[in-house]
């Protein structure tokens, strides 16, 4: 909805929808022909290209220079019949691949990892390097490594045509934040006709509608408060503290998953099928569960390329260990900071030392020892994402410690307390209502799929209400440019990229 | 290829039906309601209303005088009451205002309340709107599309948060009660009075308001407009609407201020911070924890008829 600042064309950036607009017509009109799929997928790659470019012209170097390597490797490997070779080539792209990501999103966690560790013998500094972090690069490095070692496992063939691949890896709808596709399920969809399927299609537009109104509606509103709660955390109180931690929780899962919604709805307009990245995980029954319903793409990654890639486990610790690694590299995925380790471990104890103790409990004939376990899971979940959300753990540490400032005057002046962090409190209960909507829509769809079902099968009139309701939410309650009132004060604060850019 | 156009078409119904609701929505005025108090609305409202030109008293001030009960006023003097007063006004405005119906406006004496006596944020620093572009070119030259297109909605856009956080203001834009609500330039006040839950913060956790001077250039402006009365035979009178007691620290250097000049120009200054029988009655103000606390309804009957003791001193000097 906004205009976002220098040419960036962010999917919440108006520009966007502009030529969006323009290659959807094109794309059905002219180019989705048989004669013409060379075209079409050349036309998705410039367009993915202008997309990446819009950003800064320079990733484009990036992002070129690995897909090309991949692509290469990939036809190598298909050709190479000795088996220290191909691992050597499979070995070349991993190193390079991740060289690309150390260099340019590590570079200062290693220097500082560094200077700590030669600190024990003597004070050393050495001078950070202020490179700017290319968007999406942790996507689509993981994504060129899955088709590699893929391609090096035997499960898909090599792409032969380079303009398939590079659009397969710069695909704009999911180049920034994934979904992390593999390898033989988009392929394939770049060598065919897609059908223009009416339904499909409405759907489509209502699911990039619902995932615009989680972003521009909650998840904006509540990055006010977040934001400001992390901007001076000693000013929290355990009031405050719990309701930035609970928010964010809810910011975190309205923006990535309303990111998800808008990409994989772009792209079924396009007649591309994406990989579903969250299922309903606020609803999980266990920690596991939770990370096997939130980020589905990258968890499934970590599963089947490190996981399953290390030595069979005998024994239960030996399996902690293995679960214990998996958390701690996906935590270092998402940022370079030792807090994100912490958070990735953290996450990893909590599966292999508390799931045990919630699924005794679910089994348990008990309802209510059921329901508290679950409640005890989410918690310690929602709680470790503090280390995710802080800049450093020093940040951390002053938001866990306001958990001590207890004050029963705050609950008289629950107004002025929101308001001291940017949120009007009419703003905050318009955000628990919205809130309690997703969640209500989430319950359906989990306890109710037959609902779910009538209702994109059903009368096209609820549907058309839904789109109608949806765009005026987002007109009148979005929290986009220009926004006067109390979210105007905060201006600086307001959340103006999808948060999974930034990795 | 049928579908496509059909999904074209239906697309494109569902675009026009919401820019159409938004401009119809944009164009009701709901969402412009509340900046009716605005100087250059108020301007246009002061300048065409003939109840300015005929009142023998006018009040000039900011929330605090709005809040007023006018029939109070009027009742006991049998004089005609206007009140030049909007949420955050300054008395720089209200000299504007008064110097710019000098010929017209003759009122037997002007009361200026002491809150409106500060400097920030004047008419100049006010922003302009044009309503509709008054060409084609101008349309054209504004820069990216998206204010193009949003330009027959930016109130909707700009104000849109008004149904958070002004919802009663839009309610009263939807049902229009301004003939019934607005006598005067007078309003009723919303303003629910200090409850249980306030008087435990005071007695807890409670940091006064401090005592701020009154910027020097405003008491220049005030001896000026004092000066120009007293030439024309216009009675004037300065009072100071009263707060909670415990709500700010005590005024001395703020008063003190005010004294200095009401006693050079010979004008009655009246602090009605020092009558306890308002400033201890919680009933009489708003809950609030800001610096800016306002009458409630009782409040605002309890210090007009206060005003109207002191009004009709300053009425029986004149004469």
């Amino acid at each position: 909805m906004y205009q976002r600042s220098g040419g960036k064309m962010g999917f919440a950036g108006f520009k966007f929808w502009v030529c969006f607009g323009a290659l959807f017509v094109i794309y059905w009109a002219a180019l989705n022909f048989q004669s013409r799929i060379k075209y079409r997928n050349l036309a998705l790659l410039i367009g993915s290209y202008l997309f990446y470019a819009s950003w800064d012209w320079r990733f484009l170097g990036i992002i070129f220079t690995s897909s090309v390597l991949d692509f290469l490797i990939g036809l190598q490997l298909e050709r190479e019949r000795e088996q220290l070779k191909r691992k050597l080539l499979l070995a070349s792209s991993i190193v390079l691949n991740l060289g690309f990501l150390a260099l340019f999103k590590y570079h200062n966690f290693f220097i500082d990892a560094t200077e700590s560790m030669l600190g024990l013998f003597a004070p050393v500094s050495f001078s950070r390097l202020n490179w700017v972090l290319p968007v999406g690069i942790s996507f689509y490095t993981f994504q060129t490594i899955s088709y590699t070692v893929d391609v090096y496992r035997g499960i898909v063939k090599p792409e032969r045509d380079p303009v398939t691949f590079l659009a397969y890896v710069s695909f704009f709808p999911q180049l920034l934040a994934g979904p992390i596709e593999k390898a033989k399920t988009l392929i394939p969809q770049f060598h065919r006709i897609h059908r223009f399927e009416l339904d499909v299609m409405k759907g489509a537009l209502l699911r990039i509608l619902w995932g615009a109104f989680k972003k521009v509606v909650i998840a904006d509103r509540l990055a006010i408060f977040v934001n400001h709660a992390y901007a001076q955390p000693e000013e929290l109180t355990t009031l405050t503290a719990m309701t930035a931690i609970v928010f964010f929780v809810f910011q975190l899962y309205c923006d990535f998953s309303g990111y998800c919604d808008m990409a994989i709805g772009m792209a079924r307009l396009l007649g591309f099928e994406l990989s579903e990245n969250f299922k309903r995980p606020l609803l999980a029954g266990n920690i596991r569960s939770v990370y096997q319903r939130w980020h589905i793409t990258i968890h499934k990654w970590f599963k089947d390329y490190v996981y399953f890639s290390l030595p069979i486990h005998k024994n239960n610790l030996q399996r902690g260990l293995k679960v214990l690694l998996v958390f701690a590299l996906a935590g270092l995925w998402h940022g370079s900071g030792m807090n994100f380790l912490l958070w990735g471990l953290l996450n990893g104890l909590l599966i292999f030392l508390l799931d045990p103790v919630i699924d005794a409990a679910q089994r348990s004939a008990s309802i209510i020892l059921g329901t508290v376990s679950r409640g005890i899971g989410h918690l310690a979940v929602y709680l470790s994402l503090v280390f995710f959300r802080a800049e450093t753990l020093q940040e951390a540490g002053v938001v866990f410690r306001s958990f001590l400032k207890w004050n029963y005057s705050d609950l008289a002046a629950i107004p002025e307390h929101f308001a001291q962090f940017g949120l009007h409190i009419n703003e905050m209960i318009v955000a628990v209502f919205f809130v309690l909507m997703v969640l209500l829509v989430e319950c359906i769809q989990e306890y109710a799929p037959e609902a779910s079902v009538r209702f994109f099968r059903g009368m096209g009139l609820w549907r058309w209400s839904v789109a109608m309701a949806l765009s005026f939410c987002i007109i009148l309650f979005g929290f986009y440019d220009n926004r006067e009132g109390q979210g105007a004060v905060a201006d600086k604060l307001m959340q103006r990229e999808f948060l999974y850019e930034q990795f | 290829m049928n579908d496509f156009i059909r999904f074209c078409v239906e697309v494109c119904i569902g675009a026009c039906s919401i820019c159409i609701l938004v401009i119809a929505l944009n164009h009701s005025g709901w969402y412009t309601y509340h900046e009716r108090n605005d100087m250059d609305n108020l301007y246009r409202e002061w300048s065409s209303n003939p109840k300015f030109e005929q009142a023998q008293l006018v009040f000039c001030g900011n929330s605090h005088v709005q809040l007023l009960n006018d029939s109070i006023l009027q009742e006991s003097f049998e004089k005609k009451v206007f009140s030049l007063s909007c949420g955050g006004c300054r008395f720089q405005d209200h000299l504007e205002a008064l110097r710019s119906k000098r010929d017209n406006v003759r009122p037997e004496l002007i009361i200026i309340e002491s809150h409106a006596l500060f400097s920030e944020l004047g008419m100049n620093g006010r922003v302009t709107r044009n309503y509709l572009p008054t060409s084609l070119m101008n349309f054209f030259s504004i820069e990216s599309e998206w204010e193009k297109i949003k330009y027959l909605a930016r109130d909707v856009i700009r104000n849109r948060s008004q149904i958070e956080v002004g919802p009663g203001w839009l309610a009263e834009a939807i049902l229009r009660p301004r003939e019934r609500e607005w006598k005067n330039g007078f309003r009723k006040s919303h303003h629910p009075p200090i409850g249980a839950v306030e008087l435990e913060r005071y007695d807890h956790d409670w940091q006064p308001f401090s005592d701020r001077p009154i910027e020097q250039s405003v008491l220049d402006d005030l001896k000026v407009f004092l000066a120009e009365c007293k030439a024309e035979g216009i009675a004037v009178m300065i009072y100071e609407s009263p707060m909670y007691y415990r709500h700010f620290a005590p005024q001395d250097v703020r008063r003190r201020g005010i004294e200095q000049v009401a006693a050079e120009y010979n004008v009655r200054f009246y602090d009605l911070n020092k009558m306890d029988c308002l400033v201890k009655n919680p009933l009489y103000f708003q809950a609030t924890h800001t610096d800016n606390q306002h009458l409630t309804v009782s409040g605002a009957d309890a210090v007009s008829n206060v005003l109207v003791e002191k009004i009709s001193i300053s009425l029986n000097e004149r004469r």
